[in-house]
């Protein structure tokens, strides 16, 4: 569902502090997996595969359309702003090959929803870390 | 062909959904769309975006306008299933027209997929998006490359992927095995052509910044279905041999059946900072007249300024043997005009139609497309179309006389397109 306009402003404003951020992958602390690496990281979040490399189905969620937190996230991991994610994942959509990830409000809301889906996978500034949930990947690692 | 699939993908999800578990049944709606305005500077030569659709002079809205809309419907871990309609401006108008996608998939481990139903064909870089103008550069794909392209552009059949990191990339295999019938519009009546048999392996390689396809595929041609053709591949093989010796070649040229289509193509595209270049080629090989042996190639590139993509590429196609010469029908003196004068007609009339099938093509283009938002993105375009004499068979030319003349052709579009 599409937040409307205002709302994405309003999610902007709250996160231009963190440009800087530093992110962390995270997962439900009863998930299997201990660790991923940044290429297991891109193919849950770019589509190429549905499941963990443990064959658990992964559900990645995304921080709101136009946040700078998305961004950031994107240009780390890949190297591309949210316009070519955006064009990425419509070319995957429609050909009936992947879903994007979901989207969700807030960084709250992702440790909110973490807790309680046991194959949810998410990234979140390290800085907004919280013992409920698993690290599995820090952005900064290679 | 399609309908006993439909009825089977129909039934089976009935099934999964009611084994499915609580929360893995899911169905997700999505869409998208672009409103095209067109211009065409030639007032005799129509213009359409492929071979399936419409053609129009001047001023059009419906050329490249198109609405599409999904359903993915999520079953189980290992099922799901992907339905796709889009609605456009096609010459023979029927569901089975703009049934673009209905199969369903199952997924028996990460790195393998087997899908069956209408399924996209995996032969280009855009094959499985073409519909999609928000995914893409131009306001309509390339149209020496992907005019014709369209005619079997989905196929009732199966698929077979295997995915693999491969060194620093990802690794993409697919097979994939059907038939389909493209139904076009010749003068006004219903030509259907089918391609049965058809075979297809795809390989796609990403690697950071580089993404490549190469294909190939097989199709035997069918039967098809244009009463006038009937009619001139029987007068053709009605004629004394003795008379005119070239006849029986000329109507076996012209059926469908007994022939097959071989293709091959490779793609290449470089996506990286603020450089968008795009390449493809592809060599077909067929010895049926109506669709004769073609190249094609097109390279594009991008370059974005902040919101703004400004674009530009060069295109060409051109069959790869000479044309088919038809000889004169030779008459005993003294045969009456009652006789010979027909068969005459029917001479030239074969050579018309081999020439009005021939491509020879190029084309330029510039363009912009405009990220006005996550969802929309607005486009304008100019092509420049340079189409040699007898090499307009990409292009509705209606007038005998403009078949073998050169043509110079401006078209202008300008484009919203949304994702929802």
């Amino acid at each position: 569902m599409k937040l409307p306009h205002f709302l994405y402003l309003g999610f902007a404003l709250l996160c231009s502090n963190a440009v800087s951020s530093e992110f962390v992958v995270v997962v439900n602390k009863g998930n299997n997996i201990e660790a991923l690496s940044k290429r297991e990281v891109i193919d849950i979040y770019m589509g190429r595969y549905m499941t963990f490399p443990d064959g658990e189905s992964a559900q990645p969620l995304d921080l709101p359309a136009q946040s700078q937190l998305k961004n950031d996230f994107y240009l780390k991991l890949v190297n591309q702003d949210e316009r070519k994610i955006n064009a990425y994942w419509a070319r995957l959509l429609f050909s009936g090959r992947a879903k994007p990830p979901e989207t969700v409000k807030s960084v709250h809301e992702v440790l909110q929803k973490l807790q309680t889906s046991e194959y949810s996978i998410a990234y979140i500034p390290a800085s907004e870390l919280t013992d409920n949930v698993k690290v599995v990947y820090r952005l900064n690692e290679n | 062909m399609l309908y006993p699939y439909i009825r089977t993908l129909v039934i089976v999800l009935a099934c999964c959904s009611t084994w499915a578990q609580g929360d893995e049944f899911k169905v997700e709606f999505s869409g998208f769309a672009s409103l095209v305005a067109s211009y065409s500077d030639d007032s005799e030569i129509g213009f359409s975006s492929n071979y399936l659709n419409e053609s129009d002079t001047g001023w059009s809205l419906t050329r490249d306008s198109i609405l599409g809309g999904q359903a993915n419907i999520s079953l189980t871990k290992n099922w799901d299933s992907v339905i796709q309609v889009v609605y456009q401006d096609r010459a023979y108008k029927s569901f089975d027209n703009f049934l673009e996608l209905a199969f369903l998939r199952y997924r028996p481990s990460r790195d393998w997929a087997i899908r069956a139903g209408r399924l996209n064909s995996d032969l280009y870089l855009l094959s499985e998006y073409p519909h999609v103008g928000f995914a893409y550069l131009w306001t309509r794909p390339p149209h020496e490359y992907y005019s014709f392209a369209s005619s079997a552009g989905n196929f009732d059949g199966v698929d077979v992927e295997y995915s693999q990191v491969v060194g620093e990339g990802f690794l993409r295999l697919k097979l994939a095995a059907g038939n389909t019938t493209a139904k076009f519009k010749a003068s006004g009546s219903d030509f259907f052509i089918d391609f049965d048999n058809l075979i297809t392996f795809s390989a796609t390689y990403v690697l950071n910044a580089w993404t490549m396809r190469l294909s190939v595929s097989t199709a035997k041609l069918g039967s098809y279905r244009l009463e006038s053709l009937d009619e001139f591949i029987d007068i053709l093989n009605s004629v004394p041999i003795g008379v005119w010796p070239q006849a029986p070649s000329l109507a076996k040229s012209f059926d469908t059946r007994g022939h097959h289509v071989e293709y091959a193509a490779f793609g290449v595209t470089y996506d990286e900072d603020n450089w968008l270049i795009q390449s493809e080629v592809g060599i077909s090989e067929s010895a049926w007249t109506v669709a004769p042996s073609n190249i094609s190639a097109y390279i594009s590139a991008g370059y974005r300024l902040d919101d703004v993509t400004v674009y530009t590429g060069i295109s060409v196609a051109e069959n790869r043997h000479n044309a088919t010469m038809v000889a004169s029908p030779q008459f005993p003196p003294g045969t009456p005009p009652q006789i010979s004068v027909p068969i005459q007609q029917v001479a030239l009339a074969s050579q018309y139609v081999i020439d009005r099938t021939l491509v020879h093509q190029y084309s330029i283009n510039v363009g912009a497309k405009w990220h006005v938002s996550d969802n929309v993105v607005l486009k304008a375009q100019l092509d420049h179309f340079d189409i040699q004499p007898n090499g307009g068979g990409l292009w509705d030319i209606n007038n005998p006389a403009d078949v073998k003349k050169g043509h110079r052709i401006n078209v202008f579009s300008i484009s919203t397109s949304v994702v929802f």
